[in-house]
Order: structure tokens, then sequence, then C-alpha cells
């Protein structure tokens, strides 16, 4: 390495900078054990503050979406009610305990706009507040059991307009305030969520584990060749070393953040790029506001030639902001041990002409196209790790991200298990 | 039939509507898969040279004014795009080593 290298990217940079992890080689026991899988449940899902969608999904009274959390056997019913307010409930009908809101198939999540939720089973209504509106039979009832029925309240805060529910028997241990900490709970104020409206949601199911695409989306080391047709990488950068290396990693308590740089403006690999205005990042097209650099909870080094700033939540959601300044968010479900869901949100401005629309919908598509690469590879993966072939895996310096998400993951497991005074998976 | 299908500057490319005008991502990635490479080649090589001039004509009125023709020809735009990744990226219609497309359960579109 020359000079200028070696003073940017000195030898275990962050291995140094984050010297409780180590640099032995790692176990992915955790991806490929289902006896794990079982305790990981309760030690990272049900102890945690999840993601579930934003504030603007429930934008006018009446409005409503379920969520399934299927990890945790939860089906949950996020509502905005007359007055205003979003609410949370268990997507439960408190009178023999049946599913309330679905549509054809019960495993599938809906949404829409409604006074009452009528239960299939006896035609008990609820208002989106989750007041009785309507009771079946009301003379069959004993006493006041009939008339106190009312949906079941699951804690739920908002960051950002994220909004977030917990699922802990008791209640959560800590505010969603102290959950996700600073830099974080104030150090995005000032990106523009409300102006970033226009949403593309992308779903995919895999046989992976879902931490196997956490990994994946931590690191920007398998661009160059999992990635290698859609981004001809040595377009944009000197074919050295330099070209695979993150501005920035940041671990702050259980999250972690990397910032990277950017693909230069006007710098097109293909045709439908060019007459885009997009690339496999997203759009390229002016946005309706500046953003030299970033929020200092999105970037604390202030990097002008910022292109990216990802920002992994503990357990499993990922917030990227990508320049010129939009958004998006992933979760990674859990479906088993070895299987997961991915949603992909995209957040943008509100397209004001065609071009506009033109931009945004090509650069969702060249993101999606580029990721569903990586999809293909993680099932690849996950079969390949569970041939156990190695007892542990030398992760590189650039992948710290890795190695600290798993080392957090074995954590959470471990004090779970002494807790209830478990033997070890 | 009497009405034009795609407004009257790009009438010679109403020809591909009846295989590609489709409703939304996942049905325009399903024609792509269905798709041999010389028919994607076709309909890239003729939407390529007239994107610039579609943009312009369709940046010039809100969408709230868009007529049928209009929002079809944005539809073929869409169309092509997904044509063109095939064409122009992967040489060939299905991403490779990728098993399955996603669910577009939310998106913008004409």
């Amino acid at each position: 390495m020359d000079n200028v290298q070696a003073a940017l990217y000195p030898e275990d940079r962050w291995a140094n900078e984050f010297a409780y992890l180590g640099r032995d080689p790692i176990s992915f026991e955790d991806t490929i054990s289902p006896r794990f899988h079982e305790f990981e449940r309760e030690a990272v899902f049900r102890e945690s503050w999840l993601f579930i969608g934003r504030v603007e999904h429930v934008a006018k009274p009446g409005q409503y979406f379920t969520k399934e959390i299927e990890v945790l056997k939860t089906s949950v019913l996020v509502t905005r009610d007359q007055a205003g307010q979003v609410h949370a409930f268990y997507n439960v009908c408190p009178h023999r305990g049946n599913k309330l809101v679905w549509d054809t198939h019960a495993n599938v999540e809906v949404q829409g706009q409604c006074r009452n939720f009528v239960c299939k089973l006896h035609g008990i209504g609820f208002a989106p507040d989750g007041s009785l509106s309507r009771l079946t039979d009301p003379s069959s009832w004993y006493g006041e059991q009939g008339r106190k029925l009312r949906l079941a309240k699951i804690p739920m805060e908002t960051w950002n307009g994220f909004i977030f529910v917990n699922l802990r028997p008791g209640g959560p241990k800590e505010s969603l305030r102290e959950f996700i900490g600073e830099p974080f709970w104030q150090g995005f104020d000032g990106l523009p969520f409300d102006l970033l409206t226009e949403r593309h949601k992308f779903v995919l199911e895999c046989n992976a584990n879902w931490k196997l695409m956490m990994d994946g989306f931590s690191e920007g080391y398998h661009g160059a060749t999992t990635h290698q047709a859609i981004i001809p990488i040595g377009n944009f950068f000197d074919p050295d070393e330099l070209k695979l290396r993150q501005q920035h990693f940041g671990i702050y308590g259980r999250h972690r953040q990397f910032v990277a740089p950017r693909i230069p403006d006007g710098l097109y690999s293909f045709p439908i790029e060019e007459l885009a205005v997009a690339n496999p990042t997203g759009p390229r097209y002016p946005m309706p506001f500046e953003m030299p650099i970033l929020p200092h909870g999105a970037d604390p080094t202030g990097f002008e030639n910022w292109g990216t700033s990802a920002n992994m939540l503990w357990p499993n959601m990922h917030l990227q902001v990508y320049y010129p300044g939009y958004y998006v968010t992933y979760a990674f479900w859990p479906l088993g041990y070895d299987r997961m869901r991915f949603e992909l949100e995209m957040y943008m401005p509100q397209s004001r002409n065609f071009s506009e629309l033109f931009s945004h919908k090509v650069g969702a598509g060249l993101f999606v196209e580029a990721a569903l690469q990586d999809f293909s590879l993680l099932e690849a993966t996950q079969q390949g790790l569970e041939n156990r072939a190695f007892a542990g895996y030398p992760v590189t310096d650039q992948e710290i991200l890795v190695r600290e998400f798993h080392h957090k993951i074995y954590e959470a497991v471990r004090n779970y298990q002494e807790a209830l005074g478990a033997r070890p998976a | 039939m009497t009405e034009d299908l795609l407004p009257q500057p790009f009438s010679d490319l109403s020809r591909f509507v009846h295989k590609w005008d489709k409703p939304g991502t996942e049905a325009r990635y399903a024609e792509r898969l269905s798709s041999s490479m010389a028919e994607l080649q076709e309909f890239h090589d003729a939407m390529l040279p007239r994107g610039q001039a579609i943009k312009a004509y369709l940046d010039g009125r809100p969408f709230d004014d868009y007529t049928e023709p209009d929002r079809r020809l944005g539809r073929l735009m869409f169309a092509f795009a997904k044509a063109a990744m095939a064409v122009e990226i992967f040489k060939q219609p299905r991403v490779p080593d990728a098993a399955k497309y996603w669910k577009v359960p939310v998106e913008p579109d004409l």
C-alpha cells in the first residue's frame, strides 16, 4: 500500500477500534441451529422494540394495517382512530380468540379504511380505538362481560414516524428512546421524512436464516463480485483496494452503522440508466431539497461525498439513506431457522412529473434486481454453512459489522439462558 | 379500432401495446420472463431512441390531465425499462441466479 492508503486504512483499523471483538474466526452456529433459533425468538425478538411500519400508512382516521410477526406468533392491528390517535392492538377478538382482521387467507396482511372491525365468527364489532361498537346477542353475556369487551393494546411508540411495538410479557423493559439511544434518537432530526412519502414496497421470501441478509447489507465488500454485472465497479473507482472500503463504521450499543461514498453524478453504465437518470443505488433525479451532508446521527463524520448511510437497528431493522436524499427500510423476519421474509420499502419524494416518476421507478427497479442477486446467494450460503465443514470463519476487517452483529446475538441468547438457568444451545 | 392506443406522435409504437402494456412491476417482469431475447431486443431498440421525446411529451401536462393513451405510453416506458435490464445488463430475461421475483404490494404507477 502507498503512504496515502496506509494513512487512511492502517492495518486492522476496525479491529483496533473495536478491540473487544477480537480477530478470531467466528462461528455461524447461530444461523444453522434450530435449537438456537428457539432461544433467539425469545432473547432477541420478544425482548425488543420491533419496527412494523410508518405513521403515514395510517394517514387518515379509520385507516389500518395488519402486521404478521410469525416469529412471535403475533398478529398486530395498527389503526388511527377518529380522534387521530394511532394504536396497536393484538389482532384478536376478545370473545373466543378469533383473528379479527383478515381477508381471504388468515395469514396474509391486509390494509384499508373502515369504521368498525367486525369479527367473522359472531359479528362482534370494534371501533378503531379498540372500544366495542357492536355486541352480538347482548342478553346472553354474563354480567358486564360482553359490554366490557375491548381490543388488547400492545405497547407502541414512534421514532421519526417509524412505528415500533413491544411484545415483552409484563411490558417493555425500556422506552423506545432508551432502546434506540443516541446518536440515532435525535441524530436523524433534519432528514425530511415528511417529504419522502412516495412508497415503493417489495417483499420476498427465501430459504435462508434472517441474519444472513442482515450480514449481506452490512458490508459493501461483496459489491465488486456479487453485483459485477449490474454495477461494473471498475467504472467508478480506482482498480485497487480503496474501492471496497467504507468511509466509517459505527457501533452504538446494539446498533450498527456504515457510511460509504457515492457513485459520482452523471456516471452511467447503461443506456437505460442515462435515459432514466438512475443507477442501482436508486434515482438520481434532483430532490426538491438540499442535503449536502447528513444529520449527525446518520453520519458523524460529515462526509461531503456521502453516498449512503446504512443504519442497522437491533434486532432486524435497517434504515439506509441514499444520495441524493431518499431512504429505504429493510426488515428481516424469521419464518423458521432457515427461512425468512424480507421487506424492502423505498421512500422518495412524490413525483411531480413523468421524468421524476420514471427516474424513481427505474431506480427502484435497478435496486431490486441487484438485490435479487443477493438472495440466491443467501440460500447457497445457508446450505454451505449447514455442511458444518468449518468450526470458524475468518471474517475480515471490512466485515467488522458482521462480527459485531453475531457477537451481540450470541450475547443476547447467552444472557437469556443464564437468566433462565438453561443449558447453552 | 378507431381510437388511438398511444398519443399521435408515438402511434408507430402501438404494435408493442398488446404484449407490453401490463399493470404493475410484477406483471411486467413476468412478461419479460416469457419473452425471447429477440422480442426483448426489438422492443428495446424501438423505444430507446424515442425515450427523451416520450419523457418530454409526458412531462408537458400534470398527471391528473393524462388521457388513457398518455398513461398507456407511460406504462410502455416502464415495460421498456424492464426489458432494458434484460437486454443491456443481464443478457438474458431472468436476473441471473435469482429463483423468483419480488411481490410488489405498493408502488406508484400509471
